[in-house]
């Protein structure tokens, strides 16, 4: 494992567990609120992330930890296409690179329609 | 062990005997206890088999108020709406187990034929393996999104290509499109089905049929035929009954006009019009809302932030505690959990 490795490693470490503590906090709210999981929640509003986050709303906690959570996977295969790259194995480089072009499309067809 | 050679045949020593006696018994206990290992199997079939099919089957011939009553039934030959129904699901259901079995069944000697280590046969089962498990809403949204009015293969056609080829995308909502969507899953089923009974052929079988002058048509006539037969009866009969009783995917792709039996169902028990209902209505308009919410894509952050922190304390503190827990207890606790889980659910059904 080369220190590049490690430190990715420690950083996916470090963004999970802080993933983690986000959700805890948003269930927790949740709980104090008396919002039962089946109530339905409000769909993700990025703008909406800052003000629910200072006014304690569950929900910003919650969306920004699963943002967190859907971010490190993406997060790795970044990583490894850098290291691909500094390894010189540019069919690997190609992989990662095909994986992130899918996540993006999807993300864009999910933002340009709503 | 004791030596008996010495001792006449049919006298068993004194020693021998008291082990044979102590052996039987011992024998016996283990039976008992193996009988006791099958309780929670035996309660799980019975809570998700025998009493479902027994509440069904009371309730068949069963007023709302409780009087016994054959008018259920008997408006399942007179009512026209319902006999459609049937006769739709059946079609569905016979198409697409005959062309999954035939596709299925191919590609499966397909990849009997092939290198038995190489990576193409990795490849196929594990892909059937996934690809026969991805039914449901999941599925429905793939089609949805790939070739429903909006879908990626349409609008690539339509604004990329110029065709009108794929224009129209009304056929996927219809028993069509669910014929083709059905077909998708039952290809792979087939193939995981039908593939050990093919591994099973054995080369010699053949030679020994070509050497007493078999040509290839006698072997698969006498021989080959003859052997899969059942096998292949067996998974055309599963893939008949996968279809006939799929709902998910219908009822998300199908979203107005109860076309097949399984909708029909849900249809009865969710009308309004029928009285004695209303909770059955109100637990299957739970769930149509979550289906909804999966069609979109949508995700609940009042769910899925519940579900994230338990799988992941589960996933830290199981990975931890996994390898010093003894593996018979996890499996005792995790049917007791399933067990509750399971009545938990009934209860929350029935009342």
């Amino acid at each position: 494992m080369t220190g590049f490795d490690r430190s990715i490693g420690r950083l996916l470490i470090v963004v999970t567990y802080i993933a983690a503590l986000l959700l805890l906090v948003g269930v927790l709210l949740m709980l104090a609120s008396g919002i039962s999981p089946l109530s339905g929640g409000p769909a993700l509003d990025v703008s909406a992330i800052t003000s629910d986050l200072a006014s304690l709303q569950p929900a910003g906690f919650l969306w920004l930890g699963l943002l967190a959570v859907i971010a490190t996977p993406i997060t790795r295969v970044v990583a490894a296409a850098v290291a691909f790259a500094r390894a010189g194995e540019p069919r690997m480089v190609l992989v990662a690179v095909a994986i992130l072009a899918v996540i993006a499309i999807s993300i864009t067809t999910a933002a340009l329609t709503g | 062990m004791t030596d008996t050679s010495a001792s006449a045949p049919g006298q068993p020593t004194a020693q021998t005997a008291g082990l044979a006696s102590g052996g039987a018994g011992s024998n016996r206990f283990r039976g008992a206890r193996n009988y006791l290992a099958l309780i929670p199997f035996h309660a799980y079939i019975f809570l998700f088999l025998i009493l479902p099919t027994a509440i069904v089957a009371v309730g068949a011939f069963t007023t709302a108020s409780g009087q016994p009553t054959a008018d259920n039934v008997s408006r399942l030959f007179t009512d026209q709406t319902f006999i459609d129904a049937f006769t739709k699901s059946i079609e569905l259901a016979v198409s697409t187990a005959i062309a999954g079995a035939i596709i299925g069944g191919l590609l499966a000697w397909a990849v009997v034929r092939g290198d038995p280590n190489g990576p193409l046969r990795q490849f196929v089962i594990a892909a059937s393996g996934v690809l026969a498990q991805f039914g449901g809403v999941m599925l429905a949204f793939a089609f949805l999104a790939t070739f429903g009015f909006n879908g990626l293969a349409t609008m690539f056609v339509r604004d990329v290509l110029h065709l009108d080829v794929l224009t129209d995308a009304s056929w996927l909502y219809s028993l069509t499109g669910l014929v083709v969507v059905y077909t998708y899953f039952q290809i792979p089923l087939m193939l995981i089905v039908f593939l050990p009974s093919l591994d099973g052929l054995r080369q010699e079988w053949y030679d020994a049929s070509s050497s007493l002058g078999g040509s290839s048509w006698s072997f698969w006539r006498y021989v080959g035929g003859p052997i899969l037969a059942p096998a292949f009866l067996g998974a055309l009969l599963l893939l008949f009954t996968n279809a006939f009783s799929a709902y998910a995917t219908a009822a998300a792709l199908i979203s107005q006009g109860a076309s097949i039996v399984t909708l029909q169902i849900a249809g009865s028990l969710q009308s309004e019009v029928v009285i004695g209902q209303e909770n059955v209505g109100k637990a299957l308009a739970l769930g149509n809302a979550n289906i909804n919410c999966h069609i979109h894509g949508e995700v609940d952050p009042y769910v899925a932030g519940p579900t994230a922190i338990g799988v992941f304390l589960g996933a830290s503190i199981g990975s931890r505690v996994a390898h010093r827990i003894d593996l018979r207890i996890l499996r005792f606790l995790f049917v007791a959990v399933l067990l509750y889980t399971a009545v938990q659910m009934l209860l929350k059904v029935a009342s």
